[in-house]
């Protein structure tokens, strides 16, 4: 019996910021087919038929009411959120894994919906990546090669042949690489067929302004991301050109700018103060440009989103904020 | 006219609502039949009853004394018979003793009800003041009942009261009795901040109205052009919820915090609402006591939503069928008092109006409805944002509901000022104002249980305290009473000449041989008795220490 105000409807409820989001994504996915062919729709399919699945099995495990908590559509923005990470390739069965797991271990094994402290598609995509190491390298090499695979292999029905010949290295791969066989940058970034990473980050970007105009997301942790990258590489590349990619290139390339919008937004496993979120965003900023610079990973983000995750409740009980009345900190 | 230099931190814009009541002028209120005055319509000791039943009174009467000085007096809103003292639902669950008035609708008002009427604040003493909007029963209007003598009189204490404001920022959607107060009491909100600038010695008058309500600014800024007091001044502040309470007004005009446990006066601040001055003009210069108020009666269930003067006591249902009753049959409808935000859930339609009594909300649940069932958090944030104590709600959320209230005290949930701008953004539908309610009464409980606790300890160690000493006296006096009896021995063995000590000796090794023997004769049975009441004796004088 609720005795106490207000008395008025919320501006949106829980399945409206989901979906908002959801629909935020949907610039990045054109352009994402677009430039890596048909293969990140059937990955988004198989990752939601798994991430709704597990759910589904868990809460009737669990004994809770089905539709109700299915139709907050948290679920289904985890596995849209883990579809948009997964390599286009990525055979059939290990996109369901992926989305499976990321609800079951990621958010349900805590309890469900607001209780999982680590960002659930982040769990789905890193217990594939460490387990299936090779699978995560399964890029179109170009956006020709991209349309070419017979759709019997997104069905489950065919091999993926060739693989050396179609697949080829992202540009954060290429530039691991490259760097580490005594390359330059400069180099490398000649190398590296025509990119049009530029059209993704512009396509993310307009989604993320849309969620920011509507107040769905605010702009401190995106912005801190941001900066923990850009920050860094702009020092670093002060430093050593030759060696450093530069922050442009950090920016653009792997999954900085979708990750700042998307994913490190994610509010449940964030920081719930201003100054937290700040400094958290920060955080998986810089963790990410240290990992793609010294670490073996090509693409830190998803290890630095949950490196950070785990230390929200650390920052969020030093950044409680001035209440009113309150004496100013000397 | 000034907009004001600062701002109170978070808020949300809300929807007016205000559709209502404002096109058409304020009307009274049907004098109803009967009128139920509550003996406590106010912060405070409730007032104690002064008239007997069957007793006739006139308007403005004294019916129910102060009992103390935190206590308002209460008088009679219409002339009529006091016919019994009976016991009437209010608000959330208090149930109230209210005086039964039947009215003799004459409506007959008592001359100069309080004593003679004053006619310029700056002739009249400030004390003289004070003890007339005492003796008129005025407390807060703007919905809190704070005595507002009280109030007076502490900045009397406090020399360095020097600002006064009025407040006219009528944050919540849906209420517009300020609004109506401001539009045909101007000239009076203006008279009463005179006196009460006489009654504090307060050199500024700061009238705050917010800027949406471009009506009220203008009837109040031609009423103070009038006046031409050089004190005073109206100051636009930005229409945000809730620019209304008292700590954010005072932050959008100058700027300042109150200080966590600390009071307006501690800034030199005083702030009563525009409707109070209307009420302390009408003490002063009127001798009338405070006997009505205007209240909002609107909703979407409100056929004719209108303001009304309202004559206290006077049952909600009367007010329901003079606004034209419910658009559509309900036995039970939502009755609220307050807004949309704060407002409170009435029990029924008996409920009569008190002094803090701003508004009537009646609406269908499809209106103005409690949610659902409300979902986990998922902690976006929303409420972060918009909360104007600059709290984290949702972890206030997290400890109430972990019962863990210390840690929310901690987070100083005692600043939460209730305003509801949390609850309202929360995607989650979480009833978050409940939680803090809940978190704060446990608080207090605990508070009191804590008191209690220490006093009973007190207690205990002052018995052990005493116990020891007793036990030590007895000890002490014992060991008296055994030197002497070894003395005795001694001089009856040093002295067999003499014969009364050597029969005293002799009687008492009888004794003792006596003794001896009948602990020998008696039976097991007792024998133990008396060894286990011995062995209780030493485990009780053993515990005393």
């Amino acid at each position: 019996m609720r005795i106490a105000g207000p008395w008025i409807r919320p501006r949106r409820r829980v399945p409206q910021v989901m979906l908002a989001v959801i629909l935020a994504l949907l610039p990045g996915v054109l352009v994402s087919v677009a430039l890596q062919g048909p293969g990140i729709l059937f990955q988004l399919v198989y990752c939601c038929i798994g991430a709704l699945g597990a759910e589904a099995g868990i809460l009737r495990l669990r004994g809770r009411d089905l539709s109700s908590q299915l139709g907050d559509y948290s679920a289904l923005l985890t596995g849209v959120l883990l579809g948009l990470c997964l390599p286009p390739w990525l055979p059939w069965w290990q996109a369901l894994l992926a989305g499976s797991l990321a609800t079951a271990v990621g958010k349900q094994l805590f309890g469900g919906l607001g209780q999982n402290p680590f960002n659930p598609a982040m769990v789905g995509y890193v217990m594939v990546l460490v387990s299936l190491p090779a699978s995560l390298a399964l890029w179109p090499a170009d956006t020709t090669t991209a349309w070419n695979l017979p759709w019997a292999y997104w069905l489950g029905l065919g091999e993926l042949h060739e693989v050396d010949a179609w697949t080829g290295a992202t540009p954060l791969d290429a530039m691991r690489n490259g760097l580490r066989a005594q390359l330059t940058v400069t180099e490398v970034t000649a190398d590296l067929s025509t990119d049009f990473a530029w059209l993704l980050a512009v396509a993310w970007g307009l989604g993320g302004v849309w969620l920011w105009r509507r107040g769905l997301i605010q702009w401190r942790i995106p912005i801190a991301v941001l900066a923990g990258v850009a920050l860094p590489a702009l020092i670093a590349q002060a430093v050593d050109a030759d060696r450093f990619a530069s922050a442009g290139f950090h920016l653009l390339h792997g999954a900085t700018i979708f990750g700042a919008i998307f994913i490190a937004t994610d509010p449940v496993s964030a920081s719930t103060t201003p100054r937290g979120r700040l400094i958290y965003g920060f955080g998986i900023g810089l963790l990410t440009w240290v990992i793609r610079s010294f670490g073996d990973y090509p693409d830190g983000f998803a290890f630095a989103v949950m490196l950070l995750n785990m230390l929200v409740p650390v920052i969020d009980a030093h950044t409680v904020p001035r209440v009113y009345g309150q004496e100013h900190r000397s | 006219m000034l907009n004001a230099q600062h701002d109170f931190r978070g808020g949300l814009a809300l929807a007016g609502n205000k559709l209502y009541g404002e096109q058409a002028a304020t009307c009274a209120a049907p004098l109803p039949r009967h009128l139920w005055i509550p003996l406590h319509q106010h912060q405070g000791p409730p007032a104690v009853p002064c008239v007997q039943p069957g007793q006739h009174v006139l308007r403005g009467d004294l019916i129910a004394k102060a009992s103390t000085s935190a206590s308002v007096a209460v008088h009679a809103s219409s002339s009529g018979w006091v016919r019994a003292i009976e016991s009437r639902d209010l608000d959330q669950g208090r149930s109230v003793d209210c005086i039964l008035l039947e009215t003799d609708q004459q409506d007959q008002a008592r001359d100069e009800a309080l004593g003679p009427c004053y006619t310029d604040p700056d002739a009249t003493a400030a004390e003289t003041i004070i003890e007339r909007i005492a003796a008129a029963g005025i407390v807060g209007l703007g919905g809190a009942s704070f005595p507002s003598a009280t109030k007076l009189r502490a900045g009397v204490d406090r020399p360095t009261l020097e600002h006064i404001i009025l407040n006219g920022a009528e944050c919540e959607p849906y209420i517009s009795c300020d609004g109506a107060s401001m539009l045909e009491d101007a000239a009076a909100i203006i008279r009463g901040g005179q006196w009460l600038l006489a009654a504090s010695g307060a050199q500024r008058l700061s009238i705050a109205i917010e800027d949406h309500h471009q009506a009220a600014i203008d009837s109040v800024n031609q009423a103070l052009k009038r006046s031409a007091d050089a004190r005073i001044q109206l100051v636009q502040v930005p229409s945000r919820y809730p620019q209304g309470g008292e700590r954010q007004l005072i932050q959008s005009l100058t700027g300042l915090e109150v200080p966590l446990d600390g009071l307006p006066l501690d800034l030199g601040l005083a702030m009563f609402n525009v409707a109070t001055a209307v009420a302390v003009k009408q003490a002063l210069e009127e001798s009338q006591p405070l006997t009505e108020r205007i209240v909002t009666v609107t909703g979407t269930a409100i056929a004719q939503p209108r303001n009304w003067r309202v004559r206290l006591g006077t049952p909600i249902s009367e007010l329901i069928a003079a606004s034209g009753g419910l658009t559509h049959p309900d036995p039970a409808p939502r009755l609220l008092m307050g807004g949309a935000m704060m407002g409170v859930v009435l029990p029924d339609k008996d409920v009569p109006v008190s002094k803090g009594f701003n508004c009537l909300l009646v609406g269908p649940p499809s209106d103005i409805q409690p949610a659902a069932a409300s979902r986990a958090c998922i902690r976006c944030g929303d409420c972060v944002e918009v909360c104007p104590a600059g709290l984290l709600p949702q972890q206030l959320y997290w400890h109430s509901q972990a019962r863990e209230f210390q840690a929310a005290a901690k987070l100083h949930l005692d600043a939460c000022i209730e305003c509801g701008a949390c609850a309202v953004v929360c995607p989650s539908e979480i009833p978050l104002v409940q939680y803090y309610r809940y978190a704060k009464a446990e608080l207090a409980n605990a508070a009191v249980e804590r008191r209690k606790a220490e006093h009973a300890k007190a207690r205990y160690a002052a018995r052990e305290k005493r116990l020891q000493r007793e036990h030590a006296e007895r000890e002490a006096a014992r060991q008296r009473k055994q030197a002497a009896l070894l003395q005795a021995e001694q001089t009856a063995a040093a002295k067999p000449a003499d014969a009364t000590s050597a029969a005293v000796a002799a009687a008492l090794a009888k004794a003792r041989a006596q003794q001896a023997k009948a602990k020998q004769a008696l039976p097991p049975a007792v024998k133990a008795a008396q060894e286990r009441a011995r062995r209780q004796r030493e485990h009780n004088s053993g515990s005393d220490n």
